[in-house]
């Protein structure tokens, strides 16, 4: 059962139940008629798919997908915790920490085994860094930078994305969870120092930043400079600086470079996750794989998810005007 | 004074918004047919709503809104309706609109495109016959929605169509960012830049659009640049801001503009349909896997018309996306009208523009920090 029917549910999620979870039926719970209606029209004739106006209250599932926008993730996952096998929650966890804390709290103890969709654990290159970092192979690790970003292009069914009501905020809420949670891959701590966003978030409702400058410590020593945007072409990179080599590894493909003097280095792909070339579709295909279907959510439950949570509230609290924009 | 922006999430339409945002006393409320355009403008504190752009009817304008600007152009066929039946809707909607709001005015965004096919040498003034080429789907939108436009009641009196030469500036797609990303992806082929342009900053159309605000005037106008220049003059401001790639001669590489654009631009419509299909999408990406990613980029561009090249996939390529005969065919129309009825409006040339669109290419395509 999948709630929410924007892209993120039909696309991505639906064809996934079907195909790798061996669901054999999949229930789509959609309360806006006209969104309703387009699915009616779009998979018409399609006898493994229901479209429902609200969650029905007596049902039991196997799988339940919670992917509507962020502001509603705490009501349903409250609802389908003790009524499904396993709950998949699409992120941001919450918008805020507490919502947050109440889903763990819930989630803890529920029938349910829950999965917070950070599809990007499914990656093998942080956890070489983390290793690397642990063995001490290129020395001392003196600072991190990293960049991730690319025009808005997302198949958005509504204002979700842009809406501080639903969202809960911009990029940082948006891309943010999956890139702090690549750096929890290799850090066991991360502390915010400053933030930067390019709308004023104080001055009323409805502006959203489109870009993100974050100023992190790791593990008390390690400088990090985290860098978001919806509107820049970012080189979508973690560039870690050791002491002994610089390891540049790709934030949304499996890639990694090592270069330990200008011109001197390699190229690759490590051996854990899937392939280099990932488009979303395969990204998705690697989490269901790797936790989903085993049924293996270590890495990935709601308490894991709870530092980058705190970590965005934080920066929205603290957030300084980003010049320089267009 | 409240304004409708249609389109405001675009190119122009963000540059005017962010304007009249700076301005005083103007209460712009976007209007955008596409969540997915929203970056910019969700960026500041405003009034923005989705409407279905083959619906275009379903728009009901508040009443205090006595003013709309329209930067929309509907060009491919959305939710079953043709850019034509679009056309159509928009129209009746701004008949709707000003029926209920007899102070309503429109200013309506066009483009020289309407001149098509342009002749060398020949200034293009508002009078002339506009009978663009079959094969040219958006010029005859851009004409379509101009006569629709025009053939509702009184409209001579309400009504402000500009029609804006090469626009240029930050986030304008196609002469601005695709330079940058062609010279920042290696060498760029050309038959011949010799045609002649005249250039014009978003931030000027921008410019007269917010002193139109409040001194209204209705009429038809062409929104030339200051300036007469060459393709080739044009593209080196971008090749040497990006400091990258060369123009390389292909003299041999021209094609004609032939009816096979007609047909591929149809095949693009079909296949917008087509991919909207959960079973299309399992087909593709399975074919996807087993091809290498240059291969898949190839397929985007060939049936779905977008997917450029990214810099860094294409690092080194020699682009070939300006080796058309349309750069090398004079563009140019008469800006006498304009200069006539608007003395005071003076756009300025593209060397003054020089140092915000380095600025601009820092900012789009590297990891500077702005913090």
């Amino acid at each position: 059962m999948i709630v929410g029917g924007g892209a993120v549910g039909v696309d991505f999620h639906l064809p996934r139940l079907r195909m790798l979870a061996g669901c054999e039926v999949v229930e789509v719970v959609e309360p806006d008629a006209e969104r309703r209606a387009a699915l009616a029209q779009r998979f018409r004739g399609r006898r493994d798919l229901r479209l429902l106006a609200e969650l029905p209250m007596v049902e039991h599932w196997s799988v339940a997908v919670i992917a509507t926008p962020p502001r509603f993730h705490a009501s349903y996952a409250a609802t389908l915790a003790q009524r499904c096998d396993r709950l998949l929650i699409e992120k941001p966890l919450a918008p805020t920490v507490a919502d947050a804390e109440a889903m763990v709290e819930v989630l803890d103890d529920a029938r349910a085994q829950a999965f917070v969709c950070h599809l990007r654990r499914a990656l093998g290159s942080f956890a070489f860094v983390r290793d690397a970092r642990e063995r001490g192979i290129f020395g001392h690790l003196r600072e991190v930078r990293v960049a991730e970003g690319g025009v808005f292009g997302w198949r958005a069914a509504s204002m979700g994305s842009f809406s501080r009501t639903l969202n809960g905020g911009g990029v940082l809420q948006d891309t943010g969870p999956h890139t702090l949670d690549l750096l929890l891959q290799v850090f066991e701590d991360l502390r915010l120092e400053a933030a930067w966003m390019d709308a004023d978030l104080r001055s009323g409702e409805r502006a959203i930043e489109a870009n993100c400058e974050l100023a992190l410590v790791a593990d008390g020593d390690v400088p990090v400079h985290l860098m978001l945007s919806r509107n820049r072409n970012l080189s979508n990179t973690a560039r870690f600086e050791f002491e002994q080599a610089t390891v540049t590894v790709d934030v949304r493909d499996n890639s990694l470079t090592v270069e330990r003097a200008p011109g001197f280095g390699l190229r690759g792909v490590p051996l854990a996750g899937p392939g280099a070339t990932l488009d979303y579709d395969a990204l998705f295909d690697a989490f269901y794989t790797r936790f989903v279907v085993p049924g293996d959510n270590r890495g990935v439950t709601p308490r894991d998810a709870l530092t980058g949570v705190r970590l965005i509230e934080a920066a929205y609290a603290c957030a300084q005007p980003l010049a320089g924009g267009f | 004074m409240k304004v409708a922006v249609f389109g405001g999430s675009g190119f122009l339409g963000y540059d005017f918004v962010r304007a009249a945002l700076a301005a005083d006393g103007i209460v712009p409320v976007v209007y955008s047919s596409s969540a997915k355009s929203l970056s910019n403008v969700a960026r500041h504190e405003l009034d923005i709503r989705l409407y279905p752009s083959h619906e275009p009817e379903r728009v009901s304008l508040e009443i205090d809104i006595d003013l709309l600007v329209n930067f929309a152009h509907p060009f491919e066929r959305r939710g079953g309706i043709s850019g034509q039946a679009q056309v159509e809707g928009f129209a009746r909607f701004v008949a709707r609109a000003r029926e209920r709001n007899p102070r309503l005015r429109l200013i309506h965004i066009s483009s020289m495109s309407v001149y098509e096919p342009f002749a060398p040498g020949h200034l293009f003034d508002e009078d002339a016959a506009l009978k663009p080429p079959r094969v040219d789907r958006y010029a005859r939108e851009k004409v379509r929605a101009e006569q629709a436009l025009r053939a509702l009641p009184d409209a001579a009196r309400w009504q402000l169509h500009l029609r804006p030469t090469v626009v240029y500036g930050p986030y304008c797609g196609v002469w601005t960012d695709r330079l940058f990303e062609a010279f920042g992806s290696g060498d760029v082929a050309y038959a011949s830049l010799d045609g002649r342009i005249q250039p014009i900053a978003g931030a000027d159309v921008s410019r007269f659009l917010l002193a139109r605000l409040r001194d209204f005037r209705p009429g038809v106008y062409n929104m030339p640049g200051p300036e007469t220049l060459r393709w080739s003059d044009f593209f080196e401001v971008f090749r040497a801001i990006v400091d990258r790639g060369r123009l390389v001669r292909d003299p041999q590489g021209a094609k004609p503009e032939s009816g096979l654009a007609f047909y591929a631009g149809n095949l693009r419509e079909l296949m917008h349909i087509v991919r909207r299909e959960p079973a299309f999408d399992r087909i593709a990406v399975s074919i996807a896997r087993h091809l290498p990613a240059q291969g898949v980029e190839f397929m985007k561009r060939l049936l779905l018309g977008r997917g450029e090249l990214a810099p860094r996939a294409a690092a080194g390529a020699l682009n070939r996306d300006y080796l058309r005969a349309f750069f090398g065919e004079d563009r140019l129309v008469s800006g006498a009208r304009i200069a006539a009825d608007f003395p005071d409006f003076a756009p300025r040339p593209l060397a003054d523009f020089t140092a915000e669109l380095a600025r601009y290419h820092r900012y789009r395509y590297t990891d500077a920090s702005f913090a």
